[in-house]
């Protein structure tokens, strides 16, 4: 029995060995990253789970243990890298003469002329047609748009291919987007573009030194567009200029823009966004910081004191919307606070009394899963607005909105 | 596990680290290199794991474990830097 497992414990360890070294060989003789992706896979993967295998002879419970627990995370993390990198060198814009990204448009932004400049992500969906149509509307007067649409490469790279093939179906996409633009009368200029959508429109919008990005949203919860990926959630955390995000169900209403503040420094350029929206747009401003009452438990035996503690939240509440107005210089007119529930919602429910035509956010420029995780004010806005929601990133010095 | 055996398999493995590090200076470019260190990485921690064999102790898996997690989100992260860190 004893020889047996050394037996096997012997030819496990040599043949992770042996699999090591045909992958490093792999590696070092494959002429481009993806063929060298193939044999390292071999190390990264197969090679190591031999290996650890082979842990099961050595008749001693710590490493059996320690080990199971190794193998099931290589198991897992092996092909996530490895997807990871192949993902990367597929999408890269780079030196890479035949990379996937789009030649450059020529003087992209002399095409956009004075005013305010909109760029629009259209793909075709029902979203896209409603944020696309209400960009024109409400931004077409106050300057011009720009129609940006990107391709997504999938499936095998085309290696013979040249970066000037044109792809029919994104022509006939951004000539149907034209075209509806032109109805409302704004001339509107287009970008084709390809590699993962929102890297390519922050891209974009840095080119175009666009002030605003607009884009339609499927209207996925926070879990859900973490693990889809969401185009705007990505964009709301690293675009260069504030992102108009149209819900599924979001109408512009007739209403006041209404800015939601928490007293951060990030909302704050959330607010002086609004203010110039407001400046451009001329619909009525409202300033909002939307509070809770601490629940303290235990309280409630005694009767008085959690309207007392009520009280106070909402005097600090009122003391803090007032510094912000006097530092922005907002009449107190056009300042609230509305209390209770979750923040988000109460917002939310004021913006639909109001019937708002904006809902102006901040965010902290967290990443689509780390909201998800740590739970984003801005992404539960984007799911519950009735009217389309403004998420500002945090911006770069000299936005040209700011 | 007989000891001469856990001693070859980690002069072996020594050699392959040495071919690793031959990638690692031949690697072109950054994701190259990323993917050049996620394969030295994975020669370590098997290289750790047959040292636990050899002198029969757990602890040096556990410390495999850590170093792949540390590779495992730093490769990611370098992944990222390629995709989106771009000046703009």
């Amino acid at each position: 029995m004893g020889t047996a497992l050394d037996v096997l414990g012997a030819c496990l360890l040599g043949l992770g060995l042996l699999l090591a070294t045909v992958g490093l060989y792999g590696v070092l003789r494959m002429p481009d990253i993806f063929d060298q992706l193939h044999a390292a896979g071999l190390v990264t993967g197969p090679a190591v789970l031999v290996i650890l295998l082979a842990a099961l002879t050595t008749r001693s419970a710590d490493i059996v243990t320690s080990a199971a627990l190794l193998f099931v995370f290589v198991l897992i993390t092996a092909p996530l890298s490895g997807h990871a990198i192949a993902r990367a060198a597929w999408l890269r814009p780079g030196p890479d003469e035949d990379g996937p990204r789009e030649a450059e448009t020529p003087g992209a932004a002399s095409l956009l002329g004075e005013g305010m400049r909109t760029l629009v992500a259209y793909d075709g969906s029902d979203s896209a047609k409603r944020a696309l149509e209400l960009a024109a509307q409400v931004f077409g007067p106050a300057g011009s748009i720009a129609i940006a649409h990107v391709v997504q490469p999938l499936g095998e790279p085309d290696f013979a291919g040249s970066p000037e093939v044109e792809d029919p179906e994104q022509e006939e996409l951004l000539a149907e987007a034209r075209a509806a633009v032109a109805r409302t009368g704004t001339p509107a200029v287009t970008l084709r573009r390809r590699g993962d959508p929102a890297a390519e429109l922050i891209a974009a919008g840095a080119e175009l030194d666009a002030d605003l990005i607009v884009v339609g949203s499927r209207g996925r919860g926070a879990v859900a567009s973490a693990l889809l990926g969401s185009v705007s959630a990505a964009l709301a955390g690293g675009a260069h200029s504030p992102v108009l995000v149209v819900g599924p169900s979001a109408t512009f209403g007739h209403g006041p823009i209404v800015a939601g503040i928490d007293g951060s420094e990030f909302s704050l350029d959330a607010a002086r966004i609004a203010l110039a929206l407001d400046r451009r747009l001329e619909r009525g401003f409202r300033l909002v910081h939307a509070y809770t009452v601490r629940p303290i438990p235990g309280v409630s035996v005694v009767p008085d004191a959690r309207a007392e503690l009520a009280q106070v939240d909402e005097q600090k509440a009122e003391e803090l919307l007032a510094g912000v107005a006097r530092e922005l210089g907002i009449p107190e007119e056009e300042t609230q606070t509305v209390r209770d529930g979750s923040e988000p919602s109460a917002l939310v429910v004021l913006a639909r009394d109001l019937d708002a035509a904006l809902i102006v956010v901040g965010s902290r420029g967290l990443g689509a899963v780390r909201a998800a995780v740590l739970g984003s004010f801005s992404t539960s806005v984007l799911a519950e607005a009735s009217c389309p929601v403004v998420v500002v990133p945090p911006i770069v010095p000299g936005s040209a909105l700011g | 596990m007989p000891e001469a055996v856990a001693a070859v398999g980690l002069a072996w493995a020594t050699l392959l680290l040495l071919a690793g590090g031959v990638v690692l200076l031949r690697s072109r470019d950054t994701l190259h290199r990323v993917l050049a260190l996620d394969v030295l990485v994975s020669i370590v921690v098997a290289l750790l794991t047959i040292l636990s064999y050899l002198r029969d102790v757990s602890y040096y898996v556990d410390g495999a474990l850590a170093l792949g997690l540390l590779s495992f989100v730093s490769t990611l992260v370098a992944v990222r830097h390629v995709l989106r860190g771009r000046p703009s």
